[in-house]
C-alpha cells in the first residue's frame, strides 16, 4: 500500500461523505420542487468532474484568476449539459430552447420553482465542493470536520423530510454508506499522521480489525436504533409513573403513622382517590415489545456471525505468520511476542474467579495480589534471596527496617568492589518488586553473572579487616 | 510522582456536552418515531461508545521501560537508549506513541520535538501493537557536553482506531546519566609549590608512615579504612583516623570559587574551570596523593555545595569527577563566607589550589593573608589574563585553553 494510494482512500473518503448527504438533499428537493424529473446520480457525476478537471487545471501552474474562471466555464458547460440530456431529451441539439431553459427559469422563479433551477443550484454547489476537495489536503482533522458538519446536515434533512413527510428512498443504506466513508477515512488519516498500524507490521490484522470495528458500530448503532422505539418509551414512562406511585404511597403511609393533629375546626379533607391499575395493565410492564424481541433476536444472530467470523480470521492469520516474520521492521522498532503472559493472566482470573465464587479468596489470600508471578521475575526475586541468605551468613543480615537500597548502601561499604554487581541485582529486585518491569533473557544473564561475581568476594574476610 | 492520565476527545460532537445533546435528540426522535434520525444518531452514539471503551483500557496493561547502557560517560562517548513498550492484555493498540524528555544535546543527529524544559526534547516513537506483544527501540545517545542530565518522564498517549479519544498518561520514569568533566593531560604542568619544602619529588615521596602521627580528625567516608585509629574511636565513640605529619603526606584540597566566574557570559571559561578542577585532581591522585574538593556551588541534585575532604581512596576520584559532573553556575553562598566554614575542617598542611576567573578584591585579600598565614597555596585563574591578579608571592598560573593547560608549568606568577 503506497502513498498515494493511501492519499487517494482520503478523497474518496471525503467524496463519500459529502456525496451521501447531497444526495439526500437533492433527494428531497427532486421530490418536493422538480417531481423527481432529474435523476440525482447523473448531477452527482459532477462531483468527481470537478475534482478531476480542477485538479488537472492546478497542474497548470497558471494564474489563480485564470483557473478560476476556466473551471466556472467548464461547470456552465457541464450544467447545459445536464439540462439538455436530463430536461430536454427528445429535443435536437440545434433547437436552442434548452439552451433558454435556464434564464427563462430564473425569470420565472417568482411564481415556480422550475426544475432547471435546481440543477442550476445542485451543479453549482457541486462544482464548488468538488474544487475546493481538488484544493484541499485531506488530513484526520479535515475529516472529522467533515463528518460533524455532514451529519448535522443530514439530521436536518431527515427532520424536514419527516415533518414534510417525504419518503426519502434507500435512507438507511445511505446512512450506512455515510458513517462507512466517515470512519474509514477517519482511522486512516489518523493512521497516516503517524507510524502506526498503517506503516508498521501486521497490516492485514489492522485493517481486518479496522473493518471489524466499523462493522461493530453499525451493528451497535442499528440495535439501538431497534430497541429505542416509541414502545420503549412509553414502557419506560409508564415504570417511571409506576416507581413514582410507589413512593407516593409509601410517603403517605409514613405520614399516616403520625397522629393527626387534634384540632375541632378543621375537618377531615376527603379520602384521595387512588387509581386503580388492572391486571392487564400490571401484565404489560412484563411484556417484552415484538420489536425489541425481534432486535434481541437479530443482535445474537449478528454476534454468532461475528464470532465465526472472528475465529475464521485468527485461523486463517495463524497460517501467514511466518509470513509477518519474514518483514523487516520498520523504523528500527523490534517486535516480540509476550510469551506466557497470556497463559498467566488467563489462569490468574480463572483463579480469580474460582476462589470469588466459593467465597474462599478472603480465607486463602489475606493480601491483595496482583496475580501470579512471571518465571522471569520470579528468577530475579529468587537471586535476591540468596544474596541476602549469603551476607547474612558473613554477619551483613538485613534489617526489616532497612530498605534494599539502605541495605545496598551498607554491603557496597563493606565490598566496594563488588560495588556495581550490587547495585545491578539490587536495581532489577526493586525495579520487579515494586515496578511493572519484565526482565529480558540479556537482564537475566548479566544478574546471574553480577551473583557470581559478588559470590567471588570475601565478605568474610574484610569485615575481620 | 504519580503516573498521571489524561483524555481530550477530537472534535465537538465527541465531548461530553455534544454526545449528551446527540443522547437528547435520539430520545426525542424516537418519541416521534422518527426512526432515520434515531438510527443516525444511535450510529453517533456506537461510534463514540465503542470508541471510548477503547480509549479507556488502551492504557491498561502498557508498561514501559528504559534501559540504558551506562549512566556515567565521559564527553564524546556514547550511551545505548533502549526503549521498550509492552501491551500485555487482549485490546490490541492500533497506535501508541512514546515521548521521552532528553536532552537536545544527547541527539545531534535526531531531532527532537521542545520539551517542557529548556535544553529538553521529545524524543518521539511509535508502534501499533497487537494483543501480548511488545517493542521495543534502540537509540544512540552521545554524551556531548559536562553535566548531570535526567532522562524522562516518559508520556504515552493512546487510543481508539479512529482516533477520537486520545488518552495521555506520564509515567514517572526518570533515569540520571553523568557526562564527566574533560580531562587534560597536565604531566608537565609541574606544581613546584605542591610539594613539601625541601623533600623529594613526587616520584620519591613517602604517601604512608604510620611511625609519624600526629593527630586526629574525624572519618570521612572517603578516607581509607587503614588510617582508621581504632583506640581513638573508641575513646570518641566515632570514628577517627590518624594525621600522619605533613612532610610524609601530601593533602591537596582544590577549591572551585564558583562566584568568581561570569553568569552566562563565561559559559566556556567556567566548563574550562572544571575541567581543570578534574584534570588536577586526576593528575594529584595518580601521583598517590590526598586530593579533596570543595566549591561554593548549588549541586544540580541536592543544591547543596560540593565538600569532599582529602583522601586517596579508590572512590575518591570518582566521588570528586561526580560532583564536579553536577557543579552548576550558581553559587550557594559567596567563597568567603564557605572558607570560613571548610578551613577548620582541612588537615593542617593542606596545599591550598584554588581555580577562579576573576578575581574580586575580597578574595584577592585573602589569598594574601592565606599567603601572610604560610600556607601552600596556588591560584589557577581561567580566561581573561588581564583581569589576572597581581600578588607576586602567590603562585599565579592563567589557564586560558585546554590547550594552555600542559604549558602552564613555564608561566609562574
Amino acid at each position: 500500500m503506497n502513498q498515494v494510494w493511501r492519499r487517494g482512500i482520503l478523497y474518496v473518503a471525503a467524496t463519500g461523505i459529502e456525496g451521501c448527504w447531497l444526495y439526500a438533499l437533492m433527494a428531497l428537493l427532486n421530490k418536493q420542487v422538480a417531481d423527481e424529473q432529474i435523476s440525482i446520480s447523473g448531477i452527482l457525476l459532477l462531483y468527481p468532474v470537478s475534482f478531476g478537471l480542477n485538479k488537472m487545471l492546478q497542474k497548470l501552474r497558471w494564474p489563480g484568476f485564470c483557473l478560476r474562471i476556466i473551471s466556472w466555464l467548464l461547470w456552465v458547460a457541464g450544467v447545459l449539459l445536464i439540462v439538455k440530456i436530463q430536461l430536454f431529451g427528445g429535443l435536437a441539439w440545434a433547437d436552442t430552447t434548452w439552451l433558454l431553459a435556464i434564464p427563462r427559469a430564473i425569470a420565472g422563479v417568482i411564481y415556480t420553482f422550475k426544475p432547471a433551477l435546481l440543477i442550476l443550484l445542485s451543479a453549482a454547489v457541486i462544482w464548488w465542493l468538488g474544487r475546493r476537495l481538488a484544493y484541499l489536503r485531506v488530513s484526520f482533522a479535515t475529516l472529522v470536520g467533515e463528518f460533524q458538519f455532514g451529519l448535522f446536515i443530514l439530521v436536518i434533512i431527515l427532520f424536514i423530510a419527516a415533518q414534510l413527510k417525504v419518503d426519502l428512498a434507500h435512507s438507511v443504506y445511505l446512512i450506512a454508506a455515510f458513517f462507512l466513508f466517515s470512519l474509514l477515512g477517519i482511522s486512516i488519516a489518523h493512521a497516516l499522521e503517524g507510524t502506526s498500524w498503517l506503516s508498521g507490521l501486521y497490516r492485514g490484522h489492522w485493517s481486518g480489525l479496522l473493518l471489524l470495528s466499523i462493522g461493530l458500530v453499525l451493528i451497535l448503532g442499528f440495535l439501538i436504533s431497534l430497541v429505542v422505539t416509541p414502545d420503549l418509551l412509553h414502557l419506560l414512562l409508564a415504570g417511571l409513573k409506576w416507581i413514582w406511585g410507589l413512593i407516593v404511597k409509601a410517603i403517605a403511609f409514613l405520614i399516616s403513622l403520625f397522629p393527626a393533629p387534634k384540632s375541632e375546626l378543621a375537618e377531615l379533607p376527603p379520602p384521595i382517590p387512588v387509581p386503580e391499575i388492572g391486571p392487564s395493565q400490571e401484565f404489560k410492564l412484563w411484556t417484552m415489545p415484538e420489536v425489541l424481541r425481534n432486535g434481541l433476536r437479530l443482535g445474537w444472530t449478528v454476534l454468532m456471525a461475528s464470532l465465526l467470523v472472528f475465529a475464521m480470521w485468527r485461523i486463517s492469520s495463524q497460517i501467514f505468520k511466518w509470513l509477518r516474520r519474514k518483514l523487516a521492521s520498520p523504523a528500527g522498532a523490534e517486535y516480540e511476542p509476550l510469551p506466557g503472559a497470556f497463559r498467566a493472566d488467563f489462569l490468574g482470573l480463572l483463579k480469580y474467579l474460582f476462589f470469588k465464587m466459593l467465597g474462599l479468596r478472603r480465607l486463602f489470600q489475606p493480601k491483595a495480589r496482583a496475580g501470579p508471578l512471571l518465571p522471569e521475575i520470579v528468577s530475579v526475586r529468587q537471586i535476591y534471596r540468596q544474596l541476602l541468605r549469603w551476607a547474612s551468613a558473613a554477619g551483613i543480615a538485613r534489617h526489616v527496617s532497612q530498605t534494599p537500597r539502605e541495605y545496598l548502601y551498607e554491603l557496597a561499604g563493606k565490598m566496594p568492589e563488588a560495588e556495581g554487581d550490587l547495585d545491578l541485582i539490587t536495581q532489577q529486585y526493586v525495579r520487579t518488586r515494586y515496578g511493572a518491569w519484565l526482565p529480558t533473557e540479556e537482564d537475566l544473564h548479566r544478574l546471574r553473572q553480577s551473583w557470581h561475581h559478588v559470590k567471588q568476594c570475601t565478605l568474610g574476610d574484610r569485615r575481620k579487616v | 510522582m504519580e503516573e498521571r492520565y489524561s483524555s481530550q476527545p477530537v472534535g465537538y460532537l465527541f465531548g461530553r456536552f455534544g454526545l449528551l445533546l446527540v443522547l437528547a435528540g435520539l430520545l426525542l426522535a424516537a418519541w416521534y418515531g422518527q426512526l432515520l434520525i434515531v438510527i443516525v444518531l444511535g450510529l453517533v452514539l456506537s461510534a463514540a461508545g465503542i470508541s471510548r471503551f477503547w480509549s479507556r483500557y488502551s492504557l491498561v496493561g502498557v508498561s514501559c521501560e528504559r534501559w540504558l547502557s551506562e549512566r556515567r560517560v565521559f564527553p564524546g562517548e556514547y550511551i545505548e537508549l533502549r526503549l521498550r513498550l509492552a501491551n500485555r492484555k487482549l485490546l490490541p493498540l492500533p497506535w501508541i506513541q512514546l515521548d521521552d524528555e532528553i536532552p537536545v544535546n544527547f541527539t545531534p543527529e535526531v531531532s527532537l520535538a521542545p520539551g517542557s524544559k529548556p535544553g529538553f526534547g521529545f524524543l518521539s516513537k511509535t508502534a501499533a501493537l497487537l494483543w501480548y506483544t511488545r517493542v521495543s527501540w534502540k537509540q544512540r545517545l552521545y554524551g556531548s557536553r559536562r553535566g548531570y542530565y535526567a532522562l524522562g518522564p516518559i508520556v504515552l498517549t493512546s487510543g481508539d482506531i479512529f482516533g477520537f479519544y486520545p488518552r495521555s498518561v506520564i509515567q514517572p520514569l526518570v533515569d540520571h546519566v553523568i557526562v564527566y568533566p574533560r580531562i587534560f593531560p597536565i604531566a608537565q604542568l609541574g606544581i613546584p609549590p605542591l610539594y613539601p619544602i625541601g623533600e623529594a619529588t613526587a616520584e620519591l615521596r613517602i604517601f604512608e608512615d604510620p611511625i609519624r602521627v600526629i593527630g586526629v580528625r574525624d572519618y570521612s567516608p572517603h578516607d581509607s579504612l587503614r588510617r582508621i585509629h581504632w583506640k581513638a574511636s573508641a575513646r570518641h565513640q566515632s570514628l577517627q583516623v590518624k594525621v600522619f605529619e605533613p612532610t610524609t603526606l601530601l593533602n591537596v584540597a582544590i577549591f572551585l570559587v564558583i562566584d568568581s566566574f561570569k553568569v552566562g557570559s563565561g559559559e566556556e571559561d567556567f566548563e574550562i574551570g572544571i575541567s581543570t578542577a578534574a584534570s588536577v585532581a586526576n593528575h594529584l591522585i595518580e601521583q598517590r596523593s590526598s586530593v579533596g574538593l570543595f566549591a561554593n556551588s548549588r549541586l544540580a541534585d541536592s543544591g547543596q555545595p560540593v565538600e569532599i575532604l582529602p583522601g586517596n581512596s579508590t572512590g575518591q576520584l570518582v566521588g570528586m569527577l561526580e560532583s564536579l559532573a553536577k557543579v552548576t553556575h550558581e553559587a550557594n553562598v559567596p567563597f568567603e563566607k564557605f572558607w570560613q566554614a571548610e578551613q577548620s575542617r582541612l588537615p593542617w598542611g593542606t596545599t591550598l589550589v584554588f581555580i577562579l576567573s576573576t578575581p574580586l578584591p575580597s578574595l584577592t585579600d585573602l589569598l594574601v593573608s592565606l599567603k601572610e598565614s604560610r600556607h601552600r597555596l596556588m591560584v589557577l585563574q581561567v580566561g581573561d589574563r588581564a583581569k589576572r591578579g597581581t600578588e607576586p608571592a602567590i603562585a599565579w598560573y592563567n589557564i586560558r585553553a585546554p590547550g594552555d593547560f600542559v604549558k602552564a608549568g613555564g608561566e609562574t606568577g
